[in-house]
């Protein structure tokens, strides 16, 4: 199933236009690949940043790893700037590498445990030839000085640092080419919560200060909603529902997001709670999606067109685009329970 | 060296009946000698669901595996008393305490995957389980276990029955986990993290599934978890606890609503949120600032006392207690009649 | 149970450009013997033409892959040829000596078993202590130590000075079973020192990572009493170590019992291959090569298959 683009047509160019893109992952031996990824565009325009929000076997992992060059799609086509990254002689691809970077979950296994903090950091410039190791190490400092950590931090070793400062490294290092587009994938699931909000915190200061456009991955309905201007919800390898931050997260029309939100963990004194059927069902295996609309094993909605039908991907309001059978029963915005039909009988 | 006083304030509940499980002045060591928790007191009634939250190292886990005894060889109880139904299962024997655990008091914890015996079927790690503590032919054994996995929402239990535990998803596991916990009805479940590796919608399922147990059998829960923001159901209870002790002992909603320590106000105040405004230029999470004192390195007086915007001089004095805040209530702060900290909106 | 039975199957599928791979080898690494099997069978005084002779009369003259095929064709049949010095089938010389070799390896891989793992488990479970140090110690001179030296001090003392057991040589099986026994004691001693010493080893190390897991964490939660969480669940849990070590073990003591034979003057297929090897009987050298390497692989191939015994994750997920 190949969406039509997420967005309307823009005034700026996008950064980065994936478009069709599927990643199928072999297992051989005559068995069915597993698809990772399977049919998602997107845009992603200057100075925002686009939360994909999914869990297991949603493929966002790999969808990050695919915008910063390091996963070759199986089918479909990543520009990055205009350019076709598929089309890119090496050394050009080395060269477009600066203009995406990322930064990964687990900040301890990121870092290579017998350099030095500044070595580090300054890593990506030496392997992009800029500069001599001078300014190299000059411009490490500053950047341990724009993360909050400070020139002192530059000599240490990673065993040497907390969580949440390794983590401060990657993103420093990340910037050190100063790339137009940074992936951050579950950059602070492996951290603790004051330590998480003091990332979240920066993260949304050096956005402001380097101009950056940023793709951010992560389960976390909160944070995503903290750091986000559009969001994009992701289900076994597809994107469900794509919005503005508002639209998505206060008036979700996709049965899935709604799901999400009802579920995702909240401090909600007693007043406030509302009781929610939890979403019932497994995730599907990535091997094997449901033929039809992917969520409907699961969908409280689901009806008999559901199993036999891809739902279209439809932009029911100005900039917000589902993929649903029955998502336009919900734009009135009445509680997903209301409209409980029977599930679908095949599984 | 360290004043430690309990107050009468540790049971938070009005004590109506006798609490089933009350942990007093718990204190953990490593075997070195370096403290890891101290003065951890609390009541668990029967039937009540408590939730004990904090960031990592802040001892809730190690507290959670001394109730039962599974310290690792690197820790050891170094003082206090656990008791259920009034003996001290600190100083049982072993073959007393094994009539204990998984029978009345069971746990669960963090990966369901490598919480289980990868070489033997999920029916069998089940039956042995009852059959252990009761005198039940194999034949029943099975059915019962089969009961038990139907009755945690497993699909296709006779199935399930002979499969190993790597042919499962992780909420299967998970589920088979609390089948092998609750099998014998136990009084209390103590959860160590139990959904934390799980996926969001799996993890609601999950935490329904703790509730109704524990609604259905009067099993009276303590949920270890980092995670604040899970606490929207199955739980009555708040405790958290910071560089090895309890800072705040209150129900679920005054804590939320009014905290009265810094550290859980400054908890609730990092939380991302997702109401209106909360992604805005302007709006900040709040972070606290500096680092847990590190086992061994910690401060003389208050703990929390050196990151804390309300420290005051004589914060750093002496090592501060629990003190009573009301309707059962404690908090560890100097400051409690002083603070008028703000928690989530109402 | 149909996937199980496919893993068996291609386990034993896989099994068979093994063995033919090994045949070729056996074959061929015979020929790289210095010295011409002709003339060593011509005697010291023969003529050239005696030697011509027998060269083609057992078909020495023809090109190597021709020799192969005619021996493999004889293999498959159960022919391993006649040897050359005795002038009787290599097969029937090795089926005389084969139930010698089996006697003490047996009683030595059994021997392994009996104090390796039971030492192991000990070690494991006060690991730290200073009986597990001593252990350790110990297996550490076990392996170190060679076997024809321990062998040597074992026949010096045990038999030759206190003569509590016999020295040299073993009784058939079938005719003095008693006395057998007690002429495969030393040797068997001997070839399993280093065997104790590395099952113990093993067990004891991936007893201790068992030990420490979370799923034992949960056992214990569950009540259950530490007999049984050793017994069954440990064992079961190390089961592919120990079966890794088993298989290793055999394969080992078969080259090691050449020596052990030796010298205590076993008549047993390690002999054998020693005694055609220097004669330069080529046929029976092949024979003994290629039976020792039929064991060793088809002991592989049980063990292969009895990993996805003990550990349900081997088979179900090939």
């Amino acid at each position: 199933m190949t969406p039509a683009l997420a967005t309307t047509p823009h005034a700026t160019a996008p950064l980065v236009r994936v478009e069709s893109l599927a990643v199928h992952f072999d297992r051989g031996r005559g068995q069915p690949p597993l698809r990772a990824v399977d049919g998602v565009s997107f845009d992603l325009l200057p100075g925002e940043t686009l939360g994909v929000i999914g869990e297991s076997g949603s493929g966002k992992s790999t969808l990050a790893r695919v915008v910063v060059l390091l996963q070759q799609p199986s089918q479909g086509r990543v520009w990055l700037a205009g350019q076709d990254s598929a089309t890119l002689a090496p050394e050009a691809l080395r060269l477009a590498r600066r203009q995406v970077q990322i930064v990964f979950q687990d900040p301890r296994a990121a870092l290579n445990p017998r350099m030095r903090v500044h070595r580090l950091i300054a890593e990506p410039l030496r392997i992009q030839r800029i500069g001599n190791a001078a300014s190299q190490r000059d411009a490490a400092v500053e950047l341990l000085e724009r993360v909050e950590l400070g020139a002192d931090f530059a000599e240490r070793y990673p065993h040497q640092l907390s969580g949440g400062q390794r983590q401060r490294v990657n993103i420093a290092r990340a910037l050190a080419v100063r790339p137009q587009v940074l992936v951050c994938d579950e950059v602070v699931a492996a951290l603790d919560l004051s330590i998480q909000a003091g990332i979240l915190n920066l993260f949304k200061d050096l956005q402001q200060q380097f101009g950056l456009t940023t793709l951010f991955i992560t389960h976390d309905l909160g944070v995503t909603a903290y750091v986000s201007s559009r969001v994009a919800v992701m289900y076994l390898g597809t994107f469900v529902e794509v919005g503005g931050r508002d639209q998505v997260i206060d008036a979700p029309l996709h049965p899935y997001t709604r799901a999400l939100l009802e579920a995702a963990p909240e401090p909600v004194p007693a007043a406030r709670r509302r009781a929610h059927a939890p979403l019932q069902g497994e995730i599907p295996s990535p091997v094997a999606p449901p033929s039809g609309c992917r969520f409907r094993t699961r969908c409280p909605l689901a009806v008999d067109r559901c199993a036999a039908e891809v739902p279209a991907w439809r932009e029911l309001r100005p900039g917000q685009h589902v993929a649903c059978h029955r998502a336009h029963e919900a734009l009135d915005g009445a509680p997903l329970a209301q409209r409980a039909a029977p599930p679908s009988a095949s599984p | 060296m360290d004043a430690v006083k309990v107050t009468e304030a540790a049971p938070c509940q009005p004590a109506e009946r006798a609490p089933v499980l009350s942990v007093r002045g718990l204190a953990i060591a490593t075997r070195g000698g370096v403290q890891v928790t101290r003065d951890v007191s609390f009541d668990l009634q029967p039937g009540e669901r408590v939730r004990v939250v904090g960031e990592s190292g802040c001892g809730k886990t190690a507290t959670g595996l001394a109730v039962l005894g599974l310290l690792p060889s690197g820790l050891t109880v170094a003082g206090g008393e656990v008791r259920f139904h009034g003996d001290n299962l600190l100083n049982l024997p072993e073959a007393a305490l094994n009539r204990i655990r998984g029978r009345r008091v069971s746990m669960i914890f963090q990966e369901p995957m490598s919480a289980l015996d990868p070489v033997f079927t999920i029916g069998r790690q089940l039956s042995e389980t009852l059959r252990a503590h009761h005198r039940v032919g194999p034949r029943e054994a099975k059915e019962r276990c089969i009961d038990a996995l139907d009755a945690v929402g497993i699909p296709l239990p006779r199935q399930r029955y002979d499969e190993y535990p790597f042919q499962l998803s992780g909420g299967m596991r998970q589920r088979a986990m609390i089948a092998i916990a609750t099998i014998c009805q136990p009084e209390v479940l103590i959860a160590d993290e139990a959904t934390t590796a799980l996926d969001v919608t799996i993890q609601a399922q999950i935490i329904e599934l703790l509730g109704r147990l524990s609604e259905q059998h009067r099993m009276a829960l303590l949920f270890i978890s980092h995670d604040l923001g899970a606490v929207a159901s199955a739980c009555n209870r708040l405790l958290t606890m910071y560089a090895g002790e309890i800072v705040e002992d209150a129900p679920l909603d005054d804590a939320l609503l009014r905290p009265r320590h810094p550290y859980t106000a400054g908890l609730l105040a990092a939380i991302p949120r997702r109401q209106q405004g909360s992604g805005q230029a302007g709006h900040r999470l709040l972070s606290i600032a500096g680092r847990v004192p590190r086992p061994g390195a910690m401060p003389e007086g208050c703990r929390f006392a050196p990151r804390c915007v309300h420290v005051q001089p004589r914060c750093h004095e002496g090592p501060v207690s629990l003190l009573a805040t009301g309707r059962g209530a404690a908090a560890r702060c100097l400051r409690i009649d002083q603070l008028a900290l703000g928690g989530v909106a109402a | 149970m149909n996937r199980a039975l496919h893993f068996i199957v291609r386990r034993c599928l896989q099994f068979i450009p093994v063995i033919l791979l090994a045949t070729l080898v056996v074959f061929g690494l015979v020929q790289l013997i210095p010295g011409d099997p002709a003339v060593t069978l011509a005697g010291e005084n023969a003529t050239v033409e005696r030697i011509e002779e027998i060269r083609r009369a057992y078909g020495l003259d023809r090109p190597f892959l021709v020799q192969y095929g005619h021996w493999l064709g004889g293999v498959v049949q159960g022919d391993l040829a006649q040897s050359m010095l005795a002038s009787k089938p290599v097969l029937e010389l090795i089926a005389d000596r084969f139930p010698a070799t089996l006697l003490i390896v047996g009683a030595a891989v059994l021997l392994a078993l009996l104090v390796g793992v039971p030492l192991g488990i000990a070690a494991a479970t006060r690991a730290r202590s200073s009986f597990d140090n001593a252990v350790m110690a110990l297996s550490s001179m076990g392996v170190a130590l060679p076997n024809f030296w321990l062998a040597m001090i074992l026949v010096y003392w045990l038999a030759l000075s206190w003569q509590w057991l016999p020295a040299t040589g073993l009784p058939s099986l079938s005719d003095a079973p008693g006395k057998a026994l007690l002429h495969a004691i030393l040797p068997a001693v001997a070839l399993a020192s280093a065997g104790v010493a590395e099952v113990s080893r093993q067990v004891r190390s991936a007893l201790i990572e068992v030990l420490a897991s979370d799923h034992v964490r949960t056992l214990r939660a569950k009540g259950l009493p530490r007999w049984r969480i050793l017994w069954q669940h440990g064992l079961k849990n190390i089961g592919v170590t120990l079966l890794t070590v088993l298989s290793l073990l055999i394969n080992r003591l078969l080259g090691a019992t050449v020596v052990v034979e030796a010298v205590f003057a076993i008549p047993g297929i390690g002999s054998l291959l020693v005694h055609s090897a220097i004669n330069k009987d080529f046929a029976v050298v092949q024979g003994v090569a290629l039976m020792m390497v039929l064991i060793v692989v088809l002991i592989n191939l049980v063990t292969d298959i009895l990993y996805g015994v003990v550990d349900p994750r081997i088979a179900r997920q090939a």
